[in-house]
C-alpha cells in the first residue's frame, strides 16, 4: 500500500491510488487485447494467399491507311480485354486458396480455372492454371503449375499464359471484336495480384 | 469498333486526350542503350521484350523489318556490328532519315525514350505535324506529369491511350510489353504538333506525311 504523505488524508489518498490501478490495470487488458486481435490480423494474412485476377487479352495490329513506301505499315501492337471473375478465397484439407473461374465472351468454349493455394505446412504458394475446351479437356500444354510468381512484391507485371486457339477462332475474333484492317496476333491468359 | 475522334484543338494548337489507359509499346526496342531487344528469333537470350507472334510468323511480318519493306519478306536480324546481333529489327513509326531502313538505329529505343503512340488517323486531322513532335501526359492519380516526351509512333484507330516501356517507367506502371500497362483511366496525353519533341537531350525531326 501506498501511504499519503504526512498531514495528508489518507482515506482519500488511498482511494484516488486505487482509481489509478484501476485505471492502469484497464490500459493494460485493453492494450493486450488489442495486440492479441493485430496478431492474430497478421496470423490470418499470412494463411491466405493473395487475392488475384485473370484477363484475357487479344493483342492485334492494325494496318495503317495511307502509310507511304519504306514507313511502317502496320500499328504499334494493342489488345482488347475480357476479364474474368474476381478470385474468391475457398479453403479444404488444410489448404486456403484464392480461385478464380469462368470464361469470357470470345472464347465461349474456353472455361479458365486458375487457383493460387498456400500449403499450410510449407507455406508455399503455387500457382496452377488450367483451360478446359468445351468437352471438358485441358487444352494442349495444361494444366501448367508453378510456384507462385507474385512472391516478390516490387515485380507489379502479371504473369501470361499463351491460349492457344484455332483459325477459326481466330477469324471469329477478328469478326465480332476486333475492326477492319486489324489483325489477331496473340491471345493471353494474364494473372495479375488484386489491388 | 469505333474510331477514336481527335480531340478539340486548344486554343495553343495542342491537343488533348480525355483520360485513358496506358498500353505498352516496346516497338523499335532493338538495344539500343544496351537493353533487351522486343523480337529475336526462337532461343534468343535473353528472353525479348515481346511476344515473338506480335511480329509476325514465315510470310506474314507485319511487326518487324524485313528485307522487301513488305510483309512477306524476310525478317532483317541484326549483324555483329549491331547493338543486339541476332535480333530482329523493329520498326517506330519515327525514323531517324538518313539511316537505311534496315538500320536498328534508325528507330527509337522504346526501352529508353518516353513517347506517347496516338491513333493513326490523327495524323492526318491533326492541323500540323504529329510525328516528332513534341507530347507531355499527366498522371491525375499521382499528379505526376511527364514533360519531355514525344509522338514517335502510332497505333490502330480505335485505341487511346499507349507509351513506351520508357514512358510507363517513368510512372511506376508494370512496363512488360507481355503483360504490362494499365486499364485504368488515369493518363492525360497532351501533344503539340508542329513542335519537335525533345527527349534526353536529343531534338526530334517533324516527319510532315
Amino acid at each position: 500500500m501506498i501511504l499519503a504523505p504526512p498531514g495528508r488524508n489518507n482515506t482519500t489518498a488511498a482511494k484516488l491510488v486505487s482509481v489509478i490501478g484501476k485505471m492502469l490495470a484497464f490500459s493494460c487488458v485493453a492494450l493486450l487485447a488489442n495486440l492479441r486481435v493485430s496478431a492474430a490480423d497478421k496470423n490470418d494474412a499470412a494463411s491466405k494467399p493473395m487475392a488475384i485476377s485473370g484477363e484475357v487479352r487479344y493483342h492485334f495490329r492494325e494496318r495503317i491507311a495511307h502509310a507511304k513506301a519504306g514507313e511502317k505499315q502496320f500499328s504499334a501492337p494493342a489488345t482488347e480485354r475480357e476479364a474474368l471473375p474476381l478470385s474468391r478465397l475457398v479453403g479444404s484439407d488444410g489448404q486456403q486458396a484464392q480461385v478464380v473461374e469462368g470464361r469470357v465472351a470470345h472464347l465461349p468454349s474456353y472455361r479458365f480455372a486458375i487457383k493460387l493455394s498456400r500449403d499450410e505446412g510449407t507455406h508455399a504458394d503455387k500457382l496452377e492454371v488450367n483451360i478446359l475446351d468445351a468437352a471438358g479437356k485441358p487444352l494442349s500444354g495444361y494444366p501448367q503449375t508453378i510456384a507462385n510468381p507474385f512472391a516478390d512484391a516490387s515485380d507489379q507485371d502479371g504473369k501470361e499464359f499463351e491460349i492457344p486457339i484455332t483459325k477459326y477462332r481466330t477469324q471469329m475474333i477478328e469478326k465480332t471484336l476486333l475492326a477492319k484492317d486489324q489483325h489477331l496476333t496473340y491471345v493471353a491468359l494474364v494473372i495479375k495480384p488484386s489491388s | 469498333m469505333p474510331k477514336i475522334p481527335l480531340p478539340q484543338r486548344n486554343a495553343d494548337g495542342s491537343y488533348t486526350t480525355s483520360p485513358a489507359g496506358m498500353e505498352i509499346d516496346a516497338d523499335g526496342a532493338n538495344g539500343q542503350t544496351g537493353g533487351v531487344p522486343v523480337y529475336a528469333p526462337k532461343g534468343f537470350t535473353p528472353t525479348p521484350l515481346d511476344f515473338l507472334a506480335n511480329a509476325g510468323g514465315p510470310g506474314n511480318w507485319f511487326g518487324v523489318v524485313t528485307d522487301t519493306g513488305e510483309e512477306d519478306g524476310t525478317p532483317v536480324k541484326q549483324n555483329a556490328s549491331g547493338p543486339a546481333p541476332g535480333a530482329f529489327v523493329s520498326a517506330t513509326s519515327y525514323r531517324w532519315p538518313k539511316l537505311a531502313r534496315i538500320d536498328p538505329l534508325a528507330y527509337v529505343d522504346a526501352a529508353s525514350v518516353p513517347y506517347i503512340v496516338l491513333p493513326s488517323h490523327w495524323r492526318q486531322e491533326a492541323i500540323g505535324v504529329v510525328l516528332g513532335c513534341k507530347a507531355t501526359v499527366e498522371d491525375t492519380k499521382t499528379g505526376k506529369i511527364l514533360e519531355a516526351a514525344g509522338v514517335l509512333d502510332f497505333g490502330p484507330r480505335t485505341k487511346l491511350g499507349e507509351a513506351s516501356v520508357a514512358c510507363a517507367q517513368f510512372f511506376g506502371v508494370p512496363s512488360s510489353a507481355k503483360d504490362g500497362g494499365t486499364s485504368e483511366k488515369r493518363f492525360i496525353y497532351t501533344f503539340f504538333p508542329g513542335i519537335p519533341a525533345v527527349i534526353n537531350g536529343v531534338e526530334y525531326q517533324l516527319q510532315p506525311m
